[in-house]
Formats: C-alpha cells, sequence, structure tokens
C-alpha cells in the first residue's frame, strides 16, 4: 500500500521537468493542428461564401452578355456601353486587350473564374460569341467583409476553448504517465520510513552503550576499535536523523523556535563530528562571531550536521573545514574534491548523489534546502573540483 | 558661319524628309486608294455594309490580330465554307474572287478597315 505524505505528493524537480517539457510539446503540436484546422475552416468558409456570391454574379453576367450582344447589333445607332448600378464590369478580347472598363480595381486576373482584390470581388466569364469582340466579361462588386469578422471571430473562440481542453486532457495523459515514476518513489519513501522506525531501538543501545564503557580498563588495540564503532555509529545516527526528520518530523506542522546561539550549536556540533573528523585527519578553523538566530533547534542542528558532515564526508585526507560566523551570514568552506559546476544547481535534489563512493541516500542537502526555504535563508554553493566547496548561508 | 559643305549637308537632310513624307503620303493614299476602290466600291452594290461584315469577323475572331488575319485569308482564298455572309446572301451574290493585291498594300487597307469599324476608340 503507497500512501503520500506532503512531501512525496508535491512534485519532484525532475517530475516537473518532464512534465513541462511533454506539456510543451504537446500544446505546440495542439497549436500547430488547431492553426491548420483554423485554416482549412477559413479557406472553406471562403469558398462557401465565393460559392453563394458566384450565383449572384452569374446572373449579372447573363444580364450584362444580353444587352453587350443588343449593343453589338446596334452599335452603329448607339455605340454605348451597357451600364449597371448594381455592379461595374469591363470587355477584354481574346488576347485580353482591353475593349471597356468600368473596373474600380483595373487589374485582372483571367485565370480564376472568382476571386478577391483590394476589397472587390471579381467575377471572370468567357463568352460564347465576342460580342463587340469582347471574349472575357469581368463583373466588380464590393467585397463584404463581416464574413471575415464572424469566421475570425469563431477559430479565437474555438481554437482558444480546444486549446484549453485539449491543454487540460495533456495535463491528466502527463499525470497518468508520470505515475510510476512516482509510485517508485512513494515506495522508497515508504521503505525508508519502515527502515527508520526498525534502526531506532538497535542504534540507540550501541550508541548509549559505548558511552557507557569504561575505556580507562581497555587495552589500546579494544580502545582503538570501540573509537571505529563509535565513529561507525555515529555516521549511522546522522543519517537516521536525516530518515527521521524526512519521515517523521517534515510533517509536524508546526515549529518550536526559539533563540539560538549560533556560535554554541556550531561548537556542538563541531565537538560531535570532531570523532569523524580526526579519522580522516581533518583540522577545523573556527572564526565564530557571537549571533542569534530564532529557529527550531532540532531544524537548526539537521542544517548544521549535514553541512559539516558533507564537509567532512567529501574531504580528503589531512584537510581542513573552515567555518566563519558572522552576524547574518555562515560559511563553511572544505579542501575536499568538490562538485562540477554543471551539477551543482542539482545538488539539493534528492536521492541526487555526486558520488558514489560515499554512503549515504542523497537526502541530506534536500533537507537542508527544505528547511532554509522555510526560514527564509539563502544558500548559496561555490564550487571547484580538487579545490573544495563554499557553503554561504545569508540571512 | 557656316561652310558651304554644311550647308549643302543641311539642305540634303531636309530634302531626304520631304522625300521621306511624301513617300509616305502617296503611300498611304495608295492603301487608301486600294480600300476605297477595291472594298468600299464593291461593297457599296451590295446589301450587306462593310460595318455589318466587320461586326461579324469581330463576333467570331475578337481581337485586332485574330480579326485581321482572317479577312486578309479570306480576301486571299475565298470559300463559302469559311464566309462568315449567310448563306441567302452567298446563295444570291455568291463568293467574291481572290484578291490580286499585293500583300503590302491589303495590309494597308485592311489596317485601314480595323482603324475605320474598331469598337475600342468608339464605345463609351
Amino acid at each position: 500500500m503507497i500512501s503520500k505524505n506532503r512531501l512525496t505528493s508535491s512534485l519532484l524537480k525532475s517530475e516537473t521537468k518532464s512534465l513541462v517539457r511533454f506539456l510543451t510539446l504537446y500544446i505546440l503540436l495542439s497549436s500547430v493542428v488547431i492553426v491548420l484546422l483554423s485554416i482549412f475552416y477559413y479557406e472553406s468558409q471562403n469558398r462557401l461564401v465565393l460559392a453563394q456570391q458566384r450565383t449572384l454574379l452569374s446572373t449579372y453576367a447573363h444580364e450584362m452578355i444580353r444587352k453587350l450582344k443588343r449593343t453589338h447589333h446596334f452599335f452603329e445607332e448607339s455605340p454605348l456601353y451597357p451600364r449597371d448600378s448594381r455592379f461595374q464590369s469591363a470587355i477584354y478580347d481574346r488576347e485580353y486587350h482591353k475593349i471597356f472598363s468600368l473596373l474600380e480595381v483595373t487589374k485582372v486576373s483571367f485565370n480564376e473564374e472568382i476571386y478577391r482584390t483590394q476589397g472587390k470581388l471579381h467575377y471572370v466569364t468567357v463568352l460564347d460569341s465576342y460580342y463587340l469582340g469582347a471574349k472575357y466579361l469581368v463583373i466588380e462588386i464590393e467585397d463584404d467583409h463581416q464574413w471575415i469578422k464572424a469566421t475570425l471571430q469563431d477559430i479565437v473562440v474555438f481554437g482558444l476553448v480546444a486549446l484549453i481542453v485539449l491543454a487540460l486532457f495533456g495535463l491528466y495523459l502527463s499525470r497518468l504517465f508520470l505515475t510510476p515514476m512516482r509510485n517508485s518513489i512513494l515506495l522508497l519513501d515508504r521503505f525508508i520510513k519502515d527502515t527508520t522506525h526498525e534502526l531506532n531501538t538497535p542504534l540507540s543501545a550501541i550508541l548509549a552503550n559505548i558511552e557507557l564503557m569504561d575505556t580507562s580498563v581497555m587495552v589500546e588495540k579494544n580502545k582503538k576499535k570501540l573509537h571505529r564503532i563509535n565513529i561507525a555509529a555515529k555516521t549511522v545516527s546522522a543519517i537516521y536523523k536525516d530518515l527521521t526528520y524526512l519521515t517523521l518530523e517534515k510533517d509536524r506542522m508546526t515549529n518550536e523556535d526559539i533563540d539560538i546561539d549560533v556560535g554554541r550549536l556550531i561548537n556542538d556540533r563541531v565537538e560531535y563530528f570532531d570523532i569523524l573528523a580526526q579519522s580522516k585527519n581533518i583540522t577545523f578553523e573556527l572564526q565564530l562571531t557571537p549571533t542569534h538566530f530564532r529557529m527550531d533547534k532540532k531544524k537548526a542542528t539537521r542544517v548544521v550536521d549535514n553541512l559539516l558532515s558533507n564537509a567532512i564526508k567529501y574531504n580528503r585526507r589531512n584537510g581542513t573545514i573552515t567555518i566563519m560566523l558572522q552576524p547574518n551570514r555562515l560559511e563553511i568552506i572544505d579542501s575536499g574534491i568538490g562538485i562540477e559546476e554543471s551539477k551543482i544547481p542539482y545538488i539539493f535534489d534528492r536521492y541526487l548523489r555526486f558520488n558514489q563512493s560515499e554512503g549515504g541516500f542523497g537526502i541530506g542537502l534536500s533537507i537542508v534546502k527544505t528547511i532554509l526555504d522555510e526560514y527564509r535563508i539563502a544558500i548559496e554553493v561555490h564550487s571547484k573540483l580538487d579545490w573544495g566547496t563554499q557553503v554561504i548561508l545569508t540571512w | 558661319m557656316k561652310s558651304l559643305y554644311q550647308r549643302h549637308y543641311c539642305s540634303i537632310k531636309v530634302w531626304i524628309k520631304i522625300l521621306f513624307v511624301v513617300m509616305l503620303w502617296l503611300s498611304s493614299a495608295k492603301a487608301h486608294d486600294a480600300f476605297e476602290k477595291h472594298c468600299v466600291a464593291c461593297h457599296a452594290k451590295l446589301p450587306a455594309s462593310l460595318e455589318r461584315i466587320f461586326f461579324n469577323y469581330l463576333l467570331v475572331y475578337s481581337s485586332q490580330k485574330d480579326t485581321k488575319e482572317a479577312i486578309i485569308y479570306y480576301l486571299k482564298s475565298p470559300d463559302k465554307d469559311i464566309s462568315l455572309m449567310s448563306d441567302l446572301f452567298l446563295d444570291t451574290f455568291g463568293v467574291k474572287k481572290a484578291t490580286k493585291l499585293d500583300d503590302k498594300t491589303l495590309k494597308k487597307a485592311i489596317d485601314i478597315y480595323w482603324e475605320k469599324y474598331n469598337v475600342m476608340d468608339k464605345i463609351r
């Protein structure tokens, strides 16, 4: 059974990226289809209107031919070109030479029967008998633009509705496609949650017993072994705390904010991690200006622990960790392996680990970012391969 | 001061021009004569006027080029089958004889015929 919590119900970065990419492509293709359909609709409306006008213009042409016939036969008595108030007309001979024209738009396309030109509608008809030598009769009327307005309005309204419907459908589809990915993450979360519960009791027992052990009576060989057990237990403890925070504490709605002496907190945590640092012969350089900040102590501890843990984990042997605390600013600089610049934007993604040689679940920095965002603390990461990493928090 | 040669040269040019105009006028007059003598004179005796025949050609051939070519062809090779006149007319007056006019004169006469009756300049 997969249950959702506040953390997992929100989209992951990679999930959002896939969703955005899919939706962009989908909407783009949908838009192309809609545009093509709009063009097709516009053309069909255009043809429909022209077909309606063709009937009227054909009637005008027949009337005109009849009048031309009369003029042809009585040209000597009355050489007057027939006129009509409803339309303008022109006649052209077999070689397209103008015989007479009343057209307002004189440019005529003889290849088309009916067409629009400069706000006019032209209808070209071929005469069977060339009255007055005319083979082509052109009828011209005003083009009615009302249909264009109505058609464009239809295209905009229906196009937008179609786009919205398609976008919603696309969103539904994309969520459907992303469900397997989401389920995998939920399964992983569920697994971590269950594991965390099982870790609590044995880990507490190990740590308590290490503290209770009397090292003064131990031989040097056993002391070293106990020391190693202590380091391992603290490492597991740090992971355990992260997992606890992620699975249990994160869902806690209220914070217990208190005034924290940041310098003191850092000192405590450095002391806690000192045994880990010693194992790699790492030295701490602390420059701590007394600073206070109002925050939930557990969350502040998680932030400092994760940053220190990373600085130790990814540091080289005999390296240094410099911690500089100023009012409104905390810098943690390690002399470690560094991170590729291209990967820096992704370091806060959950389950993302750039160095597989070190242990962990890839959740530490994700937790740090979530907590810092909650308290509006900005984080900057500067890193260079084989030089180290500088983490700057400002508030 | 113009030299003697230059003065002679100018007067020759003037004479050539005059000669050219005279020849042109003579040629035109000849063509006009041909139209009047060989076309108008005969058709005056017929009931079908030259204008009506012109409109018959226009009705079939439409353009200036085709009309002129059709008239010239008929005048050179008259045939009942290609005549545009009615059967009654042809039965009564028969088919005309082939023209004996040279091509140049015939062409000019037909140009005059076209100019005299063409619709483009007269319709209003």
